[in-house]
């Protein structure tokens, strides 16, 4: 019957498809730039928009020229590769739990790699090792998720409640551990806890942007197929998705993001959570557009986290992890709030 | 294979399937008539849901097949199945937001896999859903906003628009209210008149079963206990045998087809009695 219906040649009044709003998207594009320019203009040393030009394209004298090509762009292109990952794997997670709170933060994935950093800073692995230990940590958390939820046809209510036991246990173990490190590495436990992006150089953000480069086009291949999942397993299968594979692939690609992110940076909490809300608001439910902007609006909200916590009480400088934690609590609540009055 | 006859394209053969290791369907046999509409009938916690589970290969079996077109369901890639076979499950999850024309669009899966691009068919299919179901005025619209009568036309429209041959659907008329039920039910018959399209349904009413069906199969205890069309098998005897419950069946003064009325409904079950209800 499908080959008996001449095909119209152009379609009419198309079905509203992906972009909702595509001056939100063009807004988001702009802005991500002009908050990366910003970010190298502001730190200890204001420079003006000429000068942190000329320092950029590498016109300008040693001073200037360190600080913006030395100092402050890898800093920020850390931010923005550790920002967009967060928000991709929030995506992901989130629509596969098919919760809003469903995020690497809430879940365990980022408590795992927490307690991975923690563990390996106690045994005084080189500094260089300790992304490898959080994103093996991150990944050992996902796979117990998996685990934990994979028999009996989990719903979203079980694998949210084991992610947020996990989580729990995780951080009773990372609490456990900082309290049995020798004073000389309780410092570089609690500075990588705090989730900073404090003298972050190009090897950090060479490492963030090979895990961005992997799983960020993975995540825009899986998708389509989430978009279908998180209307139910069962109506998923219906429509030819397979599911444990999915499911394996869409965890296993939030983890990698997600594990990227906290081994260079920390845990920096709330991005994964708030940065695919504020997408979904923006430019409509799961699909394409909406991972970009989630991944954009992700890298926003550490930029500015960054330069937010290093200019407010400056000379002291807070941790960017800190400053999305003073955010997002609020935003937590009132979340939870408009959910229990649905 | 040289009968006049075509093999039939879905069946199950010597299915088992259970759930840990309590066994709701214990090796049964069943071929689903093509270009009919079967609806499927019984108790609370006969297997009737399992079942069309089964056959949707939501649940794999334990032992035995569900075969589409002689090969065992779950071993084809599963979105070459969707291309035959369409589910609409009892209960689904509405994402905050989506509008129902994206929904509906997200039917079209099957057709495009994860990279293909929107094409001229998709639209026409999404298109032809909508109009189907009568949902075309309300297509950007939230389906979260929308009454739970709408809604469920919403979510048969989803899996019209994947085009299937097969449909397969569980409870598709519980949550609504009369005139809804006619109209999702005329619906499905129209589709298997018009477009030929075979039905599997499962269903709670009798006297919808009976007027809508071609072909009912009736089960207790996870067995299959009869199976026909509607004249045969829903008769008074099998209507006690399966519920439990004694009763008539009278012709149906519209359409002829049985429709059953329970004898002394009062008298033959526990019921309160004054003394009770003085008490309470």
């Amino acid at each position: 019957m499908t080959d008996a219906r001449p095909a119209p040649v152009v379609a009419v009044r198309p079905v509203r498809l992906r972009m909702r709003r595509p001056g939100a998207v063009t807004v988001l594009a702009v802005a991500l730039p002009i908050g990366i320019f910003a970010a190298l203009m502001v730190g200890s040393s204001n420079l003006t928009m000429t000068d942190a030009l000329a320092a950029l394209v590498g016109h300008a004298d040693g001073s200037d020229a360190f600080v913006v090509r030395g100092l402050r762009l890898p800093r920020v292109v850390t931010a923005v590769a550790v920002g967009a990952a967060l928000g991709a794997s929030g995506v992901l997670l989130q629509g596969l739990l098919r919760n809003p709170l469903g995020s690497p933060d809430v879940m365990g994935v980022t408590a795992g790699a927490s307690l991975a950093a923690v563990i390996a800073i106690g045994a005084a692995v080189p500094p260089l090792l300790l992304p490898l230990a959080a994103a093996t940590g991150a990944g050992l958390a996902t796979a117990l998720l998996h685990l934990l939820t994979t028999r009996a046809g989990a719903g979203g209510t079980r694998i949210v409640l084991a992610g947020v036991g996990i989580h729990a246990a995780a951080y009773a173990a990372v609490t456990l551990v900082v309290a049995r490190l020798p004073m000389g590495r309780l410092g570089a436990a609690e500075v990588w806890l705090a989730g900073s992006l404090h003298a972050r150089n190009w090897t950090h953000a060479t490492a963030v942007l090979v895990g961005l480069a992997v799983g960020l086009p993975a995540a825009f291949l899986l998708v389509r197929r989430l978009s279908v999942l998180e209307l139910g397993d069962e109506l998923a299968v219906g429509a030819g998705v397979a599911l444990r594979r999915t499911r394996i692939q869409l965890l296993a690609v939030a983890a990698v993001l997600a594990g990227v992110a906290v081994a260079v940076a920390g845990p920096i909490g709330f991005v994964a959570l708030g940065a695919p809300h504020i997408a979904r608001r923006i430019v409509g439910p799961t699909s394409g557009v909406t991972l970009a902007a989630a991944a954009i609006i992700g890298a926003l909200l550490v930029v500015a986290a960054d330069v937010i916590g290093q200019r407010v009480f400056a000379p002291i400088a807070l941790p960017a992890g800190m400053v999305t934690a003073v955010i997002g609590a609020p935003y937590l609540l009132w979340l939870l709030h408009r959910w229990g009055r649905r | 294979m040289n009968d006049l006859q075509p093999d039939p394209r879905l069946r199950a053969d010597g299915l088992s399937v259970g759930y840990g290791r309590r066994m709701v369907l214990p090796a049964m046999g069943l071929t689903v008539p093509d270009g009919q509409i079967t609806a499927i009938v019984g108790p609370n916690g006969c297997g009737k849901s399992t079942l069309l589970r089964a056959l949707a290969r939501v649940l794999a079996p334990v032992s035995g097949a569900v075969l589409l077109d002689g090969e065992p369901i779950h071993q084809l890639p599963s979105r070459t199945v969707a291309r035959q076979v369409g589910l609409l499950p009892q209960s689904n999850v509405v994402p905050e937001q989506l509008t129902v024309a994206e929904l509906v669009a997200r039917g079209r899966y099957p057709h495009r896999g994860p990279f293909g691009r929107w094409t001229a068919q998709d639209q026409a299919a999404a298109e032809d859903a909508m109009h189907a179901t009568g949902v075309e005025e309300f297509r950007d619209r939230p389906v979260d906003e929308l009454s739970g009568g709408q809604r469920q036309r919403v979510w048969v429209a989803m899996v019209l628009a994947q085009e299937t041959p097969i449909l397969l659907l569980d409870e598709p008329t519980t949550y609504l209210d009369l005139a809804h039920r006619l109209e999702v039910l005329r619906l499905l018959r129209s589709l298997n008149d018009v477009r030929g399209v075979t039905v599997v349904m499962v269903l709670h009413d009798l006297d919808e079963a009976s007027r809508y069906a071609d072909h009912i199969v009736a089960m207790r205890e996870g067995q299959v206990v009869a199976e026909g069309p509607p004249r045969e098998v829903v008769t008074p005897d099998l209507v006690e045998q399966i519920f439990g419950v004694p009763c008539m069946t009278i012709p149906n003064p519209v359409t002829g087809s049985p429709l059953v009325v329970p004898l002394n409904p009062i008298h033959s079950g526990p019921a309160l009695t004054g003394a009770a209800r003085a008490a309470g």
